[in-house]
Formats: structure tokens, C-alpha cells, sequence
């Protein structure tokens, strides 16, 4: 300095030295500044305490001289030089271990400190943690991808129910209202996944919404019962799929068709040969004679056909002189017992 | 070329729908799969013209599938309900057909993947 600044002026400069020190202090973020050799000759607190060093041992030093990699230490180096000879800004983001956290993602801005000559004289540094930005939109995306698999899926389920309902019956009115009934199957079984956060549903949610339709009159005529077993979503939505193909049998020609008649439900979770096994029994009781259908019609395919399918068990319809009765055998993976 | 085709489908009514809709185009479904295990144990038993292979089949990637159908030079149709992005590398150029599909844009594939 050629001249000695009036004392008024210095103590302001000092309360504005005081001031930015404060806030430079008080971001969460990584703020410093490189000199025209890429060394750090400013670092505030949150940089120091990333890298678990005090002012005296990082500053001076050099990225690579602090211990960065050598890509990234190299990276940050070409960085420098394009902010000095274009005196533009340059922005990026880049993994970085902190001392205390792990590895986590820095977005990071280097921007020129121009002199009065115009000239760039120092480069500063602004960094900012994003890894739960980051983690969040990578677990939306995740998301959306999903949802949209589902919806594909059910939509595909959808074509193909719609396709062999058609099939399978003899007039418009007849087909709408089998469509409809099996949508709302298909629709309460969601339900109860995304009550469960489509983790999975327990046999006994799945068996109440399927028979709750048909309950209200007279809550004796269902009996149900069994352990408490979760099945995964697929397995979850064909059972549900089936009961209700079941029910709607009963209503329309089985026991439920008549008054008196009755429906027992039962499941039982056993082990056999070191693997649990699941069973369920569908009874029916007390209704008309039974006769076995002249050819299988969608429902019975659903449960004989679909649901060995996608249980990866047995499934067999019988028609009995005594009332329809189905018996399911599926194997369970240890996690959904 | 011969039309014995193998329907390999975790999800029974879709399953069930490639059955109905498959003879009509005039194939044979020679067998319906739905794991990559029942997959492979059924290419080793019987022989196949073509294959339709749902990309995911109950969690489990049915890449290993698709492996053993080109080793064996048995064209196949991926389906899929992941959009196109559902495909990596090396099987992104594979034929795949988006679920819910088009009776008629089955049939194309199909007669596409005969006509190679």
C-alpha cells in the first residue's frame, strides 16, 4: 500500500471482513478459493471439517497435495484453467469421501475473481452436497418405472380377462356384467397390496374382500379360517382372482344359490419335507345338486389352469354330489411365512 | 419352418391369452413356462420353433432364457410391460413386443421372426 487508510476506513473494512467471515461460517457449504497455481488459500469451516484437517495443514496445498485422486485432482485442475482464460463460470458434480459421512455427491461451482486489471486473479469455489437430491431423484425415477410396469401389467391382465370373458359369453349384458364383477376383483385386490404398501397381503384380507360382495345378507354363511400367512403381490392377486371366480360359481348355481347353503374356507400352513407347504380348501355345502359343468368355462380355467400357474402349486376343481370343492397346494418361500 | 411355439409367462391370464390367441394364428403351443428354471429344463426336453419370452418373470430376469434360445438358434419375441428402456445391452436390438399388445402386432412379430 503506498498510503496509510484513515482509520475510519479500516475498522470498516474490518466489520465487513467480520460480516463476511460469518457467512462464509454459517453455510452448510463447501466455500474456498484457489490462487492462479490451484491452491487453496481460503477454506471455511464445513471444507476443513469435510477433509478433517485444520486451515494449517490444507491451505497452500493442492488438490492433488491434499490427497485428492489423481483423476479428480486432475479434473479440477483443467476446471481452473478454463474458468482464467475464459473468465467464465464452470459447473459440475463429482463423488467425494467426507471424513465422517462416507462417500457423497458434490455438485460444485468455480467461478473467477477478477483484479481492477480485468484479469482473472483468483478462482472461488462454491460446494454443495446433493447426495439426498440425488438419492431421491434416483429412487423417484426408480418409482415412476415401476408404476408404470405395473400399470402395463395390470392393463395386460385387463386385455386378456376382458378377451376370454368375451369368449365365454352369450350375450353383451351377460359379458358386461362378468367383466365389470371381475374388474372389482381385480380392484380390491390392489386395494389390500397398496394397503401393504405392495409388499404382500395376508390370506385373510384376501379371502374378507372377496367374499365381502356377497356377505351382507347373511354374515353365517361364510366361514373362514386359517393362520396368518402373507402371500407376495402376484400370488396375492390370483387368489384373489380365483375366490372371487368361486363365489360368484356359488352365488349363481352352487350353495349360495339357495337358501341354507353354506361356504367354509380353510387354510393350513404345514411343513413337508423341510419346505412349508400351503393349503386351502374351498367346501361347499347345503346347496343344489351338483352337476360337473359340460366344458370349463373361464372361472374354472382361472382356478385349475391360472392359478397352478402362478401359485407354482396344484389347484384342482371337483364337483362333488355334496357341493363344489377346491383344494390349493402351494409351496412358500421362508420370507412369505 | 415349423410353428411349435413355447410361451414362457410368469402371469397365468397372459399366459392364458397367448394360448387362446396363438393357435388362431395357426402355432402350436408346444408348452407354457413360467420360470427361467421350467424354461431351460423344457428347451433341453422338447424341440421348439420360436418362443415368446416375458422379459421378467416373477422378479427374475429371463436373460439366461434368451441366452440359451440363441445358442440354440430358436428366434424369440420378448414382451415386456417396461417401456423400450426395459432392454440392456447386448439384447436392446431383440424384437420386443410392449404388453398390452395388439393381437395383429403379435402376429407381425411373429411372422417377422419366421421370416428371418
Amino acid at each position: 500500500m503506498d498510503h496509510a487508510l484513515p482509520l475510519a476506513d479500516v475498522s470498516a473494512t474490518a466489520a465487513k471482513f467480520r460480516l463476511y467471515e460469518a457467512v462464509l461460517q454459517a453455510t452448510p457449504d463447501l466455500i474456498y478459493v484457489f490462487d492462479l497455481q490451484h491452491r487453496f488459500i481460503y477454506a471455511n469451516d464445513a471444507l476443513l471439517t469435510m477433509w478433517g484437517m485444520t486451515a494449517e495443514q490444507a491451505l497452500g496445498k493442492t488438490c492433488l497435495e491434499l490427497g485428492y485422486e489423481p483423476w479428480h485432482a486432475a479434473m479440477h485442475d483443467a476446471e481452473i484453467e478454463q474458468v482464467i482464460a475464459t473468465g467464465q463460470p464452470v459447473r459440475g458434480d463429482v463423488p467425494f469421501p467426507h471424513t465422517t459421512l462416507g462417500v457423497r455427491i458434490y455438485d460444485y461451482i468455480f467461478t473467477p475473481v477478477f483484479g481492477p486489471d480485468g484479469h482473472v486473479e483468483a478462482v472461488a469455489g462454491s460446494t454443495r452436497d446433493v447426495t439426498d437430491r440425488k438419492q431421491h431423484e434416483q429412487h423417484m425415477r426408480l418409482l415412476v418405472n415401476e408404476l408404470n410396469h405395473r400399470v402395463k401389467n395390470t392393463l395386460a391382465l385387463v386385455q386378456s380377462m376382458t378377451a376370454q370373458t368375451l369368449r365365454g359369453s352369450h350375450d353383451a349384458h351377460d359379458a358386461q356384467e362378468r367383466i365389470e364383477s371381475r374388474l372389482m376383483a381385480l380392484s380390491d385386490a390392489h386395494d389390500i397390496l397398496t394397503r401393504q404398501n405392495w409388499k404382500g397381503a395376508g390370506v385373510e384380507d384376501i379371502v374378507r374382500a372377496a367374499v365381502a360382495p356377497y356377505q351382507q345378507d347373511d354374515i353365517e354363511r361364510f366361514s373362514f379360517e386359517g393362520p396368518v400367512v402373507v402371500l407376495d403381490p402376484r400370488r396375492a392377486v390370483a387368489l384373489a382372482m380365483a375366490l372371487h371366480e368361486l363365489c360368484t360359481n356359488a352365488i349363481k348355481y352352487g350353495a349360495l344359490s339357495v337358501s341354507g347353503g353354506r361356504v367354509g374356507f380353510h387354510w393350513t400352513c404345514e411343513q413337508v419335507e423341510h419346505r412349508l407347504t400351503l393349503t386351502l380348501s374351498w367346501q361347499e355345502s347345503g346347496g343344489p345338486p351338483v352337476h360337473a359343468p359340460s366344458g370349463r368355462g373361464f372361472g374354472s380355467r382361472l382356478i385349475e389352469r391360472g392359478l397352478k400357474h402362478d401359485l407354482g402349486g396344484e389347484s384342482q376343481l371337483f364337483f362333488e354330489a355334496g357341493g363344489v370343492r377346491c383344494r390349493i397346494v402351494m409351496p412358500l418361500t421362508l420370507e412369505t411365512a | 419352418m415349423e410353428n411349435r411355439i413355447l410361451v414362457i409367462e410368469d402371469e397365468s391370464l397372459i399366459a392364458m391369452l397367448l394360448e387362446d390367441l396363438l393357435p388362431e394364428m395357426g402355432f402350436t403351443v408346444e408348452s407354457t413356462v413360467g420360470t427361467v428354471k421350467d424354461a431351460l429344463e423344457l428347451l433341453e426336453q422338447r424341440p421348439i420353433d420360436l418362443a415368446v419370452v416375458d422379459v421378467n418373470l416373477g422378479g427374475e430376469s429371463s436373460f439366461p432364457v434368451a441366452d440359451e434360445l440363441q445358442r440354440r438358434g430358436i428366434p424369440f419375441l420378448f414382451t415386456t410391460g417396461y417401456g423400450q428402456m426395459g432392454l440392456p445391452e447386448p439384447y436392446s436390438a431383440l424384437p420386443v413386443l410392449q404388453k398390452p399388445f395388439r393381437k395383429k402386432d403379435l402376429q407381425a412379430a411373429l411372422q417377422a421372426l419366421q421370416a428371418r
